[in-house]
């Protein structure tokens, strides 16, 4: 039985899941996406109506660019993403307006940009370009859920705080008093820092910084090393 | 001199194999927007319907419950179909119910964005029969509480003659025009107040009521 | 309809587009390490905001109204954005050389900065004309620009002062910050209505 999780761990699928969903964690390492995590994230059913949103877009975008793989040209393959996600985030917010209006509503334009969501762009680029259509899906599908499951943690805490309640149900009873800053935008940074801080101590990872995970600029490798901050311009 | 030839050849196949990579790429870019476009057009078309519908439904049920006739029991596209006549004065539309309480449409700017709603009152203009939020961003918990059913519920049978007054938190109504406010959300309340008594007045005007 | 004056100051104060809205935070996280880096990403974000909401405007309203697309919009947009980013790139390193040393390499990364897709969006959604969008485009990035400078401008600091534990180093001050700027800012509430 041992013998056998070991297998398991050194599989392939087994790594793919565990990069998405710990290891380079989109929100908590390589802090990407957070735009939208941090403006949805006041009720529970916001944040798991857009973690799902953006699981879907960056799954289906990541198996569509890794089928098409050898068929985009090397130069425009950023505006090739691009396309293709923008087709999905709109079929998507179409489908929440035809289907789910309550939550469309409340999510309002914030699903339109899942289209710049850092998250779906960087998984094209990084991992679907140059892989199957298959690990591409299950690759999307661990950082989509890994940040599906942030959300739901920012979300149930902030809604707890702010609202007594969690998934609408009053769990705090009467006697409560809202914390109102956690449902607007400063009680979300509230609630993520602390979370960024406790996993990267955990992690022993700390010096992650963004720009080594954006979407590499279309330009010489190097004019991108001059990018970095510090610099001097 | 047989060199120069031979680098002056290789320059055109250069330039031809550039000219065709850029066609490709043109080509390529050209089917996979021709394509996404095809898609989303043919998926409007089909969520469209839906989309218009949902948008009326929501709006009919918030007309239902500011005439306080939304029981939950029925179909809102059924009850409102069964109560309400539409009636148009001058680009506003009033919803009218069997007892002749008016129904209309308010907006107005909050603290945050745009607020609206739609307020009913009784045939004579005097008397708000209930009151009910369209959309809002106020502060959530705060003046984000003017949708919620128990503020609401403060403004059926007040009086709005001469105009609707929301107090400050710390007083509470006396007169029966007055209606008690919320506690950290006093500009939420004013400017609620103030957009409600435009549109009744501008209601007033159009019936000829004073 | 609200005056252009207000709308300029709503859209720095009040309705900031970074600390309301919480837009663009990846770049503030991620280049706003030192005062520098903050303003030569948050100026090429002015320039880059401005520019591709005044060609959009004219896109949406002009072709995809008359023609029925509006679906598209979303589509059309960021394309127009990516194209204009790498023009406006090209246009930089011919004729002004000096202002892409300084600005060019801040360019490609705007192209994934939501505020620029965000502000071509609120623009359709609250549907201003062209002078409006003019007035909102310029006020929204100039507030995101305050945004970016505020933060570095404390981060430096900070590391004056130094001893920011392990794990809240980078990403996590950066929201802690964030966060008490967007408190302060909502001080600015009811000040311009928009």
């Amino acid at each position: 039985m041992t013998k056998f999780i070991y297998r398991l761990i050194y599989t392939k699928p087994f790594a793919l899941l565990k990069d998405g969903l710990w290891k380079n964690n989109p929100i908590i390492t390589t802090v990407l996406g957070i735009c939208s995590a941090l403006a949805v994230t006041n009720k529970v059913e916001n944040g798991i109506a857009m973690g799902l949103a953006v699981t879907f877009v960056v799954m289906a975008s990541s198996a569509i660019t890794a089928a098409i793989r050898n068929l985009i040209p090397q130069r425009i393959r950023m505006v090739t993403y691009m396309l293709i996600i923008s087709t999905f985030v709109i079929s998507v917010d179409l489908f929440m307006k035809g289907y789910v209006p309550d939550i469309s509503r409340a999510l309002g334009p914030y699903v339109a940009l899942i289209i710049t969501n850092c998250i779906v762009m960087g998984r094209a680029e990084a991992f679907a370009s140059k892989s199957s259509v298959k690990f591409s899906i299950l690759d999307a599908m661990s950082h989509g859920l890994g940040y599906t499951f942030v959300l739901l943690a920012i979300s149930s805490i902030r809604e707890f705080l702010a609202f007594g309640t969690i998934m609408n149900i009053n769990i705090a009873g009467n006697s409560w008093t809202n914390w109102v800053v956690m449902s607007s935008a400063p009680g979300g940074f509230f609630v993520l820092a602390p979370i960024v801080w406790a996993v990267r101590s955990l992690q022993q990872d700390v010096d992650v910084e963004i720009e080594q995970h954006l979407p590499a600029p279309i330009k010489p490798a190097t004019t991108i090393a001059a990018t970095k901050p510090g610099a001097s311009l | 001199m047989s060199s120069s030839v031979v680098l002056e050849k290789r320059k055109k196949i250069n330039l031809k194999a550039l000219l065709i990579d850029k066609l490709k790429m043109l080509i390529f870019i050209l089917i996979m927007g021709s394509l996404a476009s095809a898609l989303l057009t043919t998926l409007d078309d089909y969520t469209k319907v839906l989309e218009e519908r949902n948008v009326e439904l929501f709006f009919h049920g918030k007309v239902l419950s500011a005439l306080n006739l939304d029981d939950g029991s029925r179909d809102v596209a059924e009850a409102f179909q069964a109560n309400i006549t539409i009636e148009q004065i001058d680009g506003r539309t009033l919803y009218r119910d069997s007892s002749g309480a008016i129904a209309f449409k308010f907006s107005g700017g909050g603290l945050w964005g745009p607020i609206s709603g739609i307020v009913a009152l009784n045939p004579d203009l005097t008397i708000i029969e209930g009151l009910a939020i369209l959309e809002q961003q106020e502060t959530p918990g705060l003046g984000g509480r003017i949708a919620e059913d128990e503020f609401l519920q403060r403004f059926r049978g007040v009086s709005v003659d001469p105009e609707l007054v929301i107090l400050p938190a710390r007083r509470s109504a006396v007169n029966p025009n007055e209606v008690d406010g919320i506690t950290g959300a006093s500009m939420t309340g004013d400017f609620l107040s103030d957009m409600i008594n435009k549109a009744i007045k501008e209601v007033r005007d159009q019936l000829g009521v004073s | 309809m609200p005056s252009t004056l207000n709308i300029f100051l709503a859209t720095i104060l009040t309705h900031n587009i970074a600390l309301t809205y919480i837009l663009g935070m990846c770049p503030i996280i991620g280049v706003s390490k030192n005062i520098s880096t903050a303003v030569g990403m948050g100026v090429s974000v002015v320039f880059v905001i401005t520019v591709t909401s005044l060609i959009n405007w004219p896109i949406y309203h002009l072709i995809l109204v008359p023609t029925g697309s509006e679906v598209l919009a979303l589509l059309v947009f960021i394309l127009t954005i990516a194209a204009s980013v790498q023009l406006l790139e090209m246009l930089l390193e011919k004729f002004l050389p000096t202002l892409y040393m300084a600005f060019g390499i801040f360019l490609p990364l705007i192209t994934v900065n939501c505020t620029v897709l965000a502000v071509s969006l609120f623009m359709v959604l609250r549907e201003y004309n062209l002078t409006q969008t003019a007035v909102f485009s310029l006020g929204s990035s100039l507030g995101w620009l305050l945004a970016i400078l505020l933060v570095s401008g404390i981060r430096e600091k900070l590391n004056l002062v130094g001893d920011v534990p392990r794990g809240l180093q980078g990403a996590g001050i950066v929201m802690i910050i964030l966060g008490t700027l967007a408190l302060g800012f909502m001080g600015f509430s009811g000040m311009v209505d928009l």
